[in-house]
């Protein structure tokens, strides 16, 4: 563990950066480590200095409950350097110098696929079985160790912890902001897109399933747009929109435009849904559809959860001593 | 073990309960972890010059501010928590009291609430005892104190779970919170 003293950082190079944050690659001093440094800046969206931004605090919390684990990025330590007399708080994580999108660009093959899935299903229930959700897994919150070729999951700046158990009458269960903004759209569920304020673990499972499909595609499955009801209509171009038979009161939710439903995208049955899905990804086996379409699975509370998905018969044939 | 087992059991959506158990084991291995949790008789070990006449006034006064800002009880619990973490390791002065309150109320909406109150808020609330400045300060004291730890599992948490697991048609369970 090290304070602040012992990190030293080039600001002109710069690793990453998102929205306000910005990560740059740094040294421990101490150890000749490399590091990543997130900078996180003041939380001024009402206009006035208002102390520790409340991202900051959930990410130290939660990163604190959930590594070290294999699938998990490693966190170090926070400090805090002055600006302009302004306390301005960095977080410390393992330097990882590949990100999943870049390694998808590179194309991988199948049993790649398999293997980084799986692993990411992995660290999902590691988060899962600590009450966090994620709420913004893309290929980019993903990151590549290629020494150990592990991914390990970061980017947890939007996490949420929730509470348990589930299902409890209404007044008793914690909301959360309907929609997550800032998250990467491409893989929003639509629960989110919809604005719904009563999400849960499910939620992250839709992500994965995104990016399982674009593992296997080596491109993006949802392409991004730029107003929540287009992504919709995305989404339901290719899995049809969905019915209240299939999710009782999707048409309800405040984000459910009346243009959703004029879509003609009502495709009647199951097999002509996993038709369209399989033109997207014809890289994947019958396991592997199979596995998919249970991540992308309208109703949030019938999405299959990491636990089971790592149980699927798509691993069967995989080797679980080389991960 | 059984408790384990069955809270897992006796969920109505097993898709959505598929981690209780392990959830359960999490929290319960937080709450063991001694730095976690308050000193037992800190009031008399620790502090010379708050009494716990004035804690109580404190909490009573902390529970009047959630309801008042509809705050989800977890933002409330989490606030006692650590205002009694905090004290069962500093000696504090009887005109910081309040101002630590506010601070731990400060971080715990913040982590808990979708709309934290701004800080200006919080100093108006204690009637502007403190500056704004001073909030602040305290707010990096307290988090410097806690190391980020800032979930800890509370009463609240068990007792969600327990009076789930007792309940099995839920049907009448309003009373429950009212005794905390």
């Amino acid at each position: 563990m090290f304070s602040g003293r012992e990190v030293e950082w080039d600001a002109s190079n710069r690793i990453w950066s998102w929205e306000k944050n910005i990560v740059y690659k740094g040294k421990c001093k101490d150890t000749g480590e490399d590091v990543a440094v997130k900078q996180i800046p003041y939380d001024s969206s009402k206009g006035k200095f208002e102390g520790i931004h409340p991202n900051l605090i959930r990410e130290v919390t939660i990163l604190r409950r959930l590594s070290p684990h294999q699938y998990i990025v490693q966190f170090h330590n926070t400090f805090c350097v002055n600006d302009n007399k302004r306390p301005l708080w960095n977080i410390v994580f393992e330097y990882l110098s590949c990100t999943l999108k870049q390694l998808i660009k590179q194309k991988l093959d199948p049993s790649n696929v398999k293997r980084l899935i799986y692993q990411i299903l992995s660290g999902v229930a590691h988060c899962h079985s600590h009450s966090v959700i994620h709420r913004n897994l893309n290929s980019e919150s993903i990151l590549f160790e290629e020494n150990s070729r592990r991914i390990k999951i970061a980017g947890f700046g939007l996490s949420r912890s929730c509470s348990i158990p589930f299902g409890v009458e209404e007044k008793f269960l914690k909301s959360y902001s309907p929609g997550v903004e800032a998250a990467d759209i491409s893989y929003q569920p639509p629960e989110f897109l919809l604005l719904s304020e009563n999400y849960s673990l499910s939620s992250d499972m839709w992500s994965v399933g995104c990016i399982f499909a674009e593992m296997a595609r080596g491109d993006v499955l949802f392409e991004a747009n730029s107003c929540s009801v287009s992504q919709l209509s995305e989404i339901f171009s290719v899995l049809g929109t969905p019915t209240e038979a299939d999710w009782a009161g999707v048409t309800s939710y405040i984000g459910w435009e009346e243009e959703l439903e004029a879509l003609d995208y009502n495709f009647t049955s199951k097999d002509l849904t996993l038709e369209a899905l399989k033109a997207k990804v014809p890289a994947l086996d019958v396991d592997g559809m199979d596995l998919l379409s249970q991540m992308l699975t309208y109703n949030p509370s019938e999405r299959i959860t990491a636990k089971k998905a790592l149980d699927h018969a798509y691993f069967k044939n995989l080797d679980k001593t080389e991960l | 073990e059984d408790l384990k087992t069955e809270i897992g059991v006796s969920s109505i959506d097993s898709v959505k309960c598929a981690y209780s158990p392990s959830m359960y084991q999490h929290l319960h291995s937080l709450e063991m972890e001694v730095q976690n949790r308050p000193l037992s008789g800190y009031m008399e070990k620790v502090q010379n010059c708050i009494s716990e006449y004035m804690r109580e006034v404190l909490v009573d006064w902390l529970v009047e501010v959630a309801e008042e800002y509809k705050f989800v009880s977890d933002t409330l619990y989490l606030t006692i928590l650590h205002v009694d973490r905090y004290l069962s390791s500093y000696t504090i002065s009887k005109n910081k009291l309040q101002l630590l309150g506010v601070a731990c109320m400060f971080i715990a909406s913040k982590y808990e609430e979708i709309c934290p109150p701004c800080v200006e808020e919080f100093c108006y609330i204690t009637d502007n005892s403190y500056m704004i400045e001073e909030v602040l300060e305290m707010e990096k004291d307290v988090l410097k104190f806690l190391n980020f730890e800032i979930y800890t599992p509370t009463t609240k948490n068990f007792l969600r779970i327990f009076a789930r697991v007792a309940q099995e048609n839920f049907k009448s369970s309003d009373l429950r919170f009212e005794f905390l």
